[in-house]
């Protein structure tokens, strides 16, 4: 959440906000792929909270397909800090070691 | 190695046979470079105009398919590709709806041109005398074998539009992508072959092809020697399947690998001259080999399996282990069908550049030949 915040206010710009997406590829055929983004597309999902305004989230539509459902964490470890996609539905267990890659559970 | 009655199936003069079976996909697009990228075992050339020859794995890194992947540009020069690959029904899903699951957002167009090709394979002209040349061999890893192409040198698998020069072993030849109904233009200096004909001859030079020699969803790229025939790379960023086949690569240990085979029925001389199905192949311990207390060894549990034949000759899965004591003539492959007993007769591949099993054979002799009486 914090994390989220502290984006919006060092770009300053209200609409800022991270985008994330699922792409073809990765050792298991999907990954995960979060950007900086601004503003929305149509089609595009826009998840605002209060505890993260004025930032958001945005997901396209394909992509929300694949992981409606997720959460999007913030994890700070000793390799480095990223946000992080868990607990999709879609997914079946057992990721590629970085959690980045995941397979579709048919 | 080979007995008189294989070496006469042996066909050096020009021939040309088509291949049947196969399907074939149009991938196009501004991204279809990348898309396939992520799915496969070889990297995309950057030569937009080079062929290759790959492999689709699934994410436990298990072989879906062996393909041979066309350079075709699409509509207004966009780059394309044509995937060619064994169409008959197996356990993996169809290609084209695999694919379509992992197109989302990219800007790649998917499209069954089966009905649009055939594919021939020719061989045994001079003209493939100026490209297959001795390979090179990265022998870093110990039980895997990866052609090394000289950089400065043409593109192995050729980039003239239709035809791929196939560097899966030496001898191959070309494979030709025609259109439907047509015959390939080798047809007027070539001897026209069967189908048969062909599956022979990749037989007899070890290149295992199809959903029949590399089962779909069981088998796993290296046993199957796609690191031999050139379809692995392991330096290549991530695709689907890449954690167990780098893992395998960098710290692994090969037990087994797909080797052509000769099968006749016991005592015959005669190779089988009817299909056989998927039967286990047991390493049977001969008179000779008996182990430390000098009692006859016996061996109960199935050490191999027959995947195809025809006529007598096709592929198994070994152990390699196994092969050893074979070669020592302590013991015989055999496979039990109900009644019926066969021998098996494993060929190995005298291109290959390690001329036997992983165990090498000194190394093998100290462990089998302790206890064993020989009459040496």
């Amino acid at each position: 959440m914090q994390q989220l915040r502290s984006i919006t206010e060092r770009r300053n710009n209200p609409k800022a906000g991270v985008r994330v997406s699922v792409e073809s590829g990765g050792c298991h055929g999907y990954q995960y792929k979060v950007t900086y983004a601004e503003g929305r597309e149509p089609n595009d999902y826009l998840f605002s909270h209060p505890s993260v305004r004025p930032s958001h989230i945005v997901v396209d539509a394909v992509s929300m397909a694949l992981m409606n459902g997720a959460t999007v964490d913030f994890v700070r470890e000793i390799i480095g800090s990223r946000f992080l996609i868990v607990d999709n539905p879609q997914a079946k267990g057992g990721n590629c070691g970085c959690g980045v890659s995941w397979e579709l559970k048919i | 190695m080979l007995p008189p009655s294989i070496l006469a199936l042996v066909r050096n003069a020009p021939t040309v046979a088509p291949i049947p079976h196969r399907a074939v996909l149009s991938v196009t697009g501004s991204q279809a470079g990348e898309f396939l990228n992520g799915l496969i075992t070889s990297p995309i050339p950057t030569d937009p105009q080079a062929h290759f020859f790959t492999t689709f794995l699934h994410a436990q890194g298990r072989v879906l398919y062996d393909a041979f992947v066309y350079a075709q540009a699409g509509k207004g020069g966009a780059p394309g590709f044509l995937v060619e690959y064994d169409a008959r029904p197996s356990e993996a899903p169809p290609l084209l709806a695999m694919l379509k699951r992992y197109v989302l957002r990219s800007k790649v167009k998917l499209r069954d041109v089966s009905e649009e090709y055939d594919v021939w394979a020719a061989w045994g002209s001079e003209k493939e005398k100026t490209w297959d040349v001795k390979r090179k061999w990265d022998l870093t890893r110990n039980d895997f074998m990866t052609p090394e192409w000289d950089e400065n040198a043409a593109w192995p698998w050729g980039t003239t539009p239709g035809v791929i020069q196939d560097r899966r072993a030496p001898g191959m030849g070309h494979r030709l992508l025609v259109r439907k109904g047509d015959r390939p233009q080798e047809v007027s200096t070539h001897d026209v072959a069967s189908a048969e004909d062909y599956q022979l001859h990749r037989t007899l030079r070890s290149v295992p092809e199809g959903v029949l020699d590399i089962r779909p969803m069981k088998a796993f790229p290296m046993e199957s020697n796609l690191d031999i025939m050139g379809a692995l790379n392991y330096s290549k960023g991530c695709f689907v399947g890449q954690e167990l086949t780098a893992r395998t690569y960098f710290t692994g240990i090969l037990r087994k690998r797909i080797l052509p085979v000769a099968v006749r029925q016991s005592g015959n001389r005669s190779l089988v001259d009817s299909p056989l199905p998927l039967l286990d192949i047991r390493t049977v311990p001969n008179q000779r080999w008996k182990d430390g207390d000098g009692v006859q060894k016996t061996m109960r549990r199935s050490h191999g399996k027959l995947l195809s034949s025809y006529k007598g000759l096709g592929f198994a899965l070994l152990r390699l282990e196994d092969l050893v004591p074979i070669h020592m003539e302590l013991a015989t492959l055999e496979i039990e069908d109900g009644e019926t007993k066969y021998e098996v007769e494993y060929l190995w591949p005298d291109w290959w550049p390690r001329q036997s099993p992983r165990l090498a054979l000194l190394d093998a002799h100290e462990r089998f030949a302790v206890g064993n009486q020989r009459q040496d």
